[in-house]
């Protein structure tokens, strides 16, 4: 299966040079993003350090969200409005009074997103389709790992269908009647999407899938006997 | 789950392919066409009222306890890995939730009425894109902490005064946006007991290959 993103294929080895596995980015990323709802103060701070140091160590690209100035200003505008929103003004710059509490409270709110925002793409860019295949095949949840690549790799076939669905409608004059074009159009895309299972059943019959075996299972049991 | 066939398997595929295709082409449609401030009250609905009719329309083809929970589920990971949105982890993370959220909301309904009726569907669809509304609140409380409470009292406050209302106009407000996802969830709903039917009986006549 050759899907996800910026990793290998079944025959090409994906993240070269990183020894982590798929279970790893898991964890990181559940305890990291559930440590960065639970953590305050300079707490928090840590949280953000280790995320950094974990990101530089096993994956860069997910810190590439780091150098887009659209994250820095979404970043600064929680930290801007607390003095302003939050707390009791305790303090006057210039015609403005502002809360201390109120900034500190921003401060903390804009290190809540950056520490959730590392966990998950830190986490995700580490994770490829194939990983959570493997994942439900671990979890005994084998049918769900062959429903999702098989959904991923039929992602842009379906969207072409309904395309060419759509267009074939607009040139026979779908716009003059567009309720009827509506309804044509959805039967024509749920129908279609249907034409595709007993191709897809066939040949996943002809392989011998079985949705609730256990891979390697048979061998296991042959050894053990 | 263990009682899914292969075909109920592909099924479940197809039509989370079809949801997570939506998410990804009129979702980034609609986010391109406007405002990040209109999605609470557009981009939300409209996906989540065709996501729900793609999701009930599935139930149709695979009537077993947990199908559209796992349509969801496909739908939600094929959103959150995707290569064109898992730049933005904000516009990922939320649907991603969005969609989860919705499927099990379905789910719960049809499980409760346990055979598929027309009314099921539509108190289905209805709670499911009516989570929309609290969604947005609850990422916010998600991602910001307990300082988002005293950011959104405030700006209520500050909103309200500023346009000469009460509070309890802002209320209103929230409960005419709440009932517009309720009627397009009922209406997603229905079009999904109408257009699986429809499917249905067209295939039936077509010969034995189908269902």
């Amino acid at each position: 299966m050759g899907i996800g993103r910026s990793r290998g294929t079944q025959d090409r080895p994906a993240r070269p040079g990183s020894g982590l596995i798929p279970w790893g980015y898991l964890f990181f990323t559940v305890g990291a993003a559930l440590l960065a709802a639970w953590l305050t103060g300079w707490r928090l701070a840590f949280l953000v350090l280790a995320e950094l140091l974990f990101g530089l160590a096993c994956s860069r690209a997910g810190l590439r969200f780091l150098g887009r100035p659209r994250f820095w200003l979404f970043l600064l505008l929680a930290v801007a409005l607390g003095p302003f929103l939050l707390g009791e003004a305790d303090a006057k710059i210039g015609p403005f009074r502002l809360s201390e509490a109120g900034f500190l409270l921003g401060v903390a709110m804009a290190g809540r997103v950056l520490a959730l925002s590392l966990a998950f793409s830190i986490g995700l860019s580490g994770l490829s389709f194939s990983d959570f295949v493997a994942i439900f095949d671990r979890f005994r949840l084998r049918g769900l790992g062959f429903a999702l690549a098989l959904a991923m790799n039929l992602v842009g076939p379906l969207q072409e269908m309904a395309l060419v669905a759509l267009q074939t409608l607009r040139l026979r004059g779908g716009a003059r009647r567009p309720w009827l074009a509506l309804r044509l159009f959805l039967v024509t895309v749920v129908a279609n999407t249907l034409h595709y299972r007993d191709d897809l059943v066939s040949a996943a019959t002809m392989r011998a899938f079985d949705p609730n075996g256990v891979r390697g299972g048979r061998r296991r049991r042959l050894d053990n006997v | 789950m263990y009682s899914y066939t292969v075909r109920d398997w592909v099924t479940v595929g197809l039509f989370g392919a079809l949801w997570g295709a939506v998410e990804l082409t009129l979702g980034s449609v609609l986010h391109l066409l406007f405002p990040p401030q209109a999605d609470t009250f557009l981009a939300g609905l409209v996906l989540g009222g065709v996501g729900v009719a793609i999701a009930l329309t599935g139930r149709h083809f695979v009537p077993r306890r947990g199908s559209v929970l796992l349509i969801g589920i496909v739908a939600a990971l094929i959103k959150l890995l995707s290569p064109t949105d898992a730049q933005d982890l904000a516009r990922v993370l939320g649907p991603f939730l969005a969609i989860l959220v919705e499927s099990l909301l379905m789910e719960g309904v049809l499980l409760l009425v346990r055979t598929p009726r027309l009314w099921a569907f539509i108190v289905g669809g209805a709670l499911a894109v009516g989570w929309n509304l609290p969604h947005k609140f609850v990422m916010m409380r998600l991602f910001y902490g307990r300082g988002f409470d005293q950011v959104y009292q405030k700006m209520v406050e500050d909103g309200a005064q500023m346009l000469g209302v009460g509070l309890a106009a802002a209320l209103l407000i929230l409960a005419i946006l709440l009932i517009a996802r309720l009627v397009v969830g009922g209406i997603g709903g229905w079009g999904a007991w109408a257009l699986g039917g429809a499917v249905a009986r067209r295939i039936a006549r077509r010969g034995p290959a189908a269902d």
